[in-house]
């Protein structure tokens, strides 16, 4: 599902408005790290499902922070909590903490134990931190919503109040909002109803405050592609494609190189010349899976430009940047790309010649290293698609037994020379009469085996 | 023990010459095999003559039992001078392997020759003397079965410079190569013609010098007994099908009706084997001492297909060769890597099962295709017989 992240700007809020803004979210940041911390005494080490979680916060949870008034936020503490509870238990990590206050600082000089430099640091830099305020919904009764006046000027309304504190009687305020072109593009698209409005959060940067808001716009129908576009890691440059035609013929090959920003931005750029790549040449995207398994591109002595973090997270911006352009994109495994021949498809170790070369041990092709990566990676979809079917046999005294595992099939066949071509027949009528109940991964086995050159398809494994 | 020398050789013409300015004489006499490599001044026809020379005369003189002195002063009062540079000049490797193995290497100034044993270059004790001004490096040295003796002009040393490589791919990167590609396997053709790829694929397809490498490999003899057909008389089948038992060596059968025969006359049972199907070719089928036995007419055709397209070093032939395992890539496999020649004893009996006006299958086409394969083999390097029955 594509989303866009809009920051708009709460245009001049007054000292007491930003006093308001600031007590919500130094109220909503307090009251996160005390229920972090109350819930971890009901967590165990397995993680919790979504029903038990929402079991653990119910009524009775939130009583700890009554005294702060969080009652607006409670579904946005709620959502919030269960979203950091996710990542700490994927990454099983230590247990987290977004707040500390002045007794942690306490218990902490006053124990007698050593204090680690890292929980220190911690203690200190956590130390009355700050977390966006967030609001869980765009509905005009609760947490937040946007409008616009009849001058055209936009107003943010924001819930941030419970009953006994809320101002004239409101429990929300309205902020005028700084809407530059940019902005303007997403509120519009809002107006027309192109895209939905989803969660927001506030933020203070400086002397100012945000509204991050989340939109939610409707992939685009996926159009049919007429090529593949392999992006592999550099070794000279940030990242390497090769497009390939569908019968596998590689068209074209270069490089893609940022140098002049850094961080998240270059990231964002690289991601963008990827998807103008792809638009042009009307190409499905194939990225390498580099969380699962390495590329083994890096090697002693050499510096790679974009380490696998930033690749992820490239592949990230990719994979939602080219659902919004309506672009196809695969992750496929980055084992043995750079070490796999792309014209005799032999792998070895050995094929890799200095840091950045390529021979073929097997037919003496040579090239640059991260070309072959990306060459390779373009040709993947095709390799699949190619790759023969095992059927194991077994000859018995007068007959022959044939078993196709995916499809669950097996059948006997009198021991003769054309017994295979008996079984092609027989499975053919098969699928021909079940296709139907098969399941997804079963038929794209089953449509390869229909047609008149199923044999071809298919690897014969005896088994003795 | 009488060794068999495989030897191959190849050259890449530098990008946009007609003739190539490096030669390879071979020579075999008396068992003894001689090799020279020669790679002339330049490129182009100069070059080639240049190159030509040397090589004939290098060959004719050391093959006859000359000096290296008295072939170094011959060349140097016969080559055609340069006008350019007023010298007359060709570089030269010269390889003498006895059929006991023991080999005199002659060196002058072409890269180092690769001895590989096992997968790893031997180094070799060199001496180095000059004569009329010339360094020569000379090496004894006895290979021992399954040794390898490679041997290239600079074009090889200097593949990919300016190009792939800044500095092109010098010499310790390409004994590198050659020790990475080693399989036991291998034949002298295909790690020439690997070599020969690779180096064309630095250069990007466009040669900046002639490229030539010269491979020997040193193997045991082993001639494959190839039947082909039932003899015309049937009077003959006993005696073929005892010559074959008896036969040491390699021993293939190739046709139903043929390996029918065997069977009965050696009493063993003839078995068809289904553990490799194949749409193309038909099963083999297995009888006891002998090696292999095949299918007839369609066989020895795909066979045939696979040996041309290892012939002509086509990419993925290697593929083909060894990762199939049918009737014709199992024939095809032993008459390359596991022979060093082969006796075909064909039968001209007519197959009645071929009578069928449907399988326009012909004596001819079995005795043009058994020619063609003997042909195939014999430009491969291999000593091949054809008898008929």
């Amino acid at each position: 599902m594509p989303y866009k992240t809009m920051q708009i700007k709460l245009l001049n809020p007054s000292k007491s408005k930003k006093a308001l803004l600031e007590d919500a979210i130094w109220r909503y940041s307090t009251a996160f790290e005390i229920l972090l911390r109350e819930i971890k005494k009901f967590l165990t080490d397995t993680p919790p499902s979504k029903t038990e979680l929402l079991k653990l916060m119910d009524k009775n949870f939130f009583k700890c922070v009554s005294n702060l008034g969080v009652e607006p936020f409670k579904d946005a503490l709620k959502l919030d909590l269960a979203r950091l509870l996710a990542v700490y238990f994927s990454k099983k990590s230590s247990y987290p903490v977004t707040r500390t206050f002045d007794e942690d600082i306490e218990v902490l000089l006053k124990s007698e134990e050593k204090i680690s430099k890292l929980k220190l640091n911690t203690v200190f830099e956590k130390y009355e931190k700050k977390r966006p305020l967030l609001f869980c919904r765009f509905d005009e009764k609760r947490d937040y919503s946007i409008f616009k006046s009849e001058k055209g000027t936009y107003f943010a309304k924001l819930y941030l109040f419970n009953r006994n504190n809320a101002q004239n009687s409101k429990r929300y305020a309205v902020f005028p909002l700084h809407a530059a072109e940019w902005n303007k593009k997403f509120l519009s698209d809002m107006e027309s109803g192109i895209c939905t409005p989803k969660s927001a959060e506030l933020v203070r940067k400086g002397d100012d405050f945000y509204l991050n808001v989340r939109f939610w716009y409707p992939a685009p129908l996926k159009q049919p592609f007429s090529a593949y576009i392999g992006i592999s890691r550099g070794i000279n440059s940030d990242l390497c494609y090769a497009i390939s035609s569908k019968n596998g013929e590689i068209a074209s090959k270069g490089c893609i190189n940022i140098s002049s920003i850094y961080g998240l931005n270059k990231l964002h750029s690289l991601s963008n010349e990827i998807i103008k790549l792809a638009k042009e040449n009307n190409a499905c995207i194939i990225m390498e899976n580099l969380s699962t398994s390495s590329d083994g591109l890096k090697m002693k002595g050499i510096k790679l430009p974009l380490s696998v973090g930033d690749y992820n997270k490239t592949a990230f911006f990719v994979s939602y940047k080219a659902e919004l352009a309506g672009l196809e994109v695969a992750f496929v495994s980055a084992n043995s790309i750079f070490y796999r021949c792309t014209r005799c498809g032999n792998f070895k170790r050995a094929n890799r010649f200095l840091k950045d070369k390529f021979i073929c041990t097997m037919c003496g092709h040579s090239d640059n290293l991260e070309e072959i990566g990306s060459s390779n990676l373009a040709k993947t979809l095709i390799t699949y698609k190619n790759n023969k079917i095992p059927v194991y046999y077994k000859t018995e005294e007068n007959s022959i037994i044939f078993r196709l595992d995916i499809l669950d099939y097996e059948v006997v066949c009198a021991k003769s020379l054309s017994a295979a071509n008996e079984f092609c027949e027989r499975l053919q009528k098969h699928i021909a009469l079940n296709i139907g109940n098969f399941s997804k991964h079963q038929q794209f086995t089953a449509k390869k085996l229909l047609g008149e050159n199923a044999f071809s398809k298919i690897n014969f494994i005896e088994i003795k | 023990m009488n060794l068999y020398i495989e030897t191959s050789w190849g050259s890449v013409n530098k990008y946009g010459e007609e003739l190539c300015g490096d030669k390879v004489e071979i020579l075999k006499k008396d068992g003894d095999t001689f090799i020279v490599l020669a790679d002339g001044l330049g490129s182009g026809v100069k070059a080639n003559i240049l190159a030509s020379l040397t090589s004939k005369i290098a060959i004719t003189m050391l093959s006859e039992g000359a000096s290296v002195q008295d072939v170094i002063e011959t060349m140097a009062s016969t080559l055609p001078v340069c006008k350019e540079r007023q010298i007359a000049y060709s570089t030269f490797s010269f390889i003498h392997i006895k059929d006991n193995g023991e080999t005199h290497l002659v060196e002058f100034d072409n890269p180092d020759t690769v001895i590989l044993r096992d997968g790893k270059a031997l180094p070799l004790p060199r001496e180095e003397y000059v004569v009329n001004g010339k360094k020569i490096r000379e090496t004894h040295i006895t290979l021992k079965p399954n040794d390898f003796c490679i041997t290239f002009s600079d074009g090889v040393v200097h593949a990919g410079v300016g190009k792939l490589l800044n500095l092109g791919w010098e010499h310790k990167n390409v004994v590198e190569y050659i020790e990475k590609s080693y399989r036991k396997e291998s034949t002298a053709f295909y790690l020439q013609n690997l070599l020969l790829q690779a180096c064309k694929s630095l250069y990007m397809d466009a040669p900046g010098d002639d490229t030539t490498v010269a491979i020997c490999k040193i193997r045991t003899p082993d001639i494959a007994y190839v039947m082909v057909g039932p003899p015309l008389s049937s009077d003959d089948d006993e005696r073929i099908v005892n010559e074959l038992i008896n036969f040491n060596g390699t021993k293939i059968v190739c046709g139903g009706t043929t390996s029918q025969i065997v069977s009965r006359i050696s009493r063993r049972e003839l078995q068809i084997m289904l553990n490799y199907i194949s749409p193309d070719v038909p099963p083999i089928g297995r009888i006891e001492g002998i090696d292999l036995v095949t299918e007839g007419v369609i066989t020895l055709g795909k066979c045939y297909d696979i040996l041309k397209r290892y012939e002509s070093g086509s990419i993925g032939r290697d593929n083909m060769l060894n990762s199939k395992k049918d009737g014709a890539s199992q024939l095809a496999q032993m008459l390359i890597n596991k022979c060093t020649g082969a006796k075909f004893v064909i039968g001209r009996a007519i197959n009645p099962a071929h009578q069928n006006p449907d399988l326009p299958i012909s004596l001819n086409l079995k005795l043009r295709l058994v020619s063609d394969i003997a042909e195939c083999l014999k430009r491969l390097g291999k000593t091949v017989e054809i008898e008929f029955y």
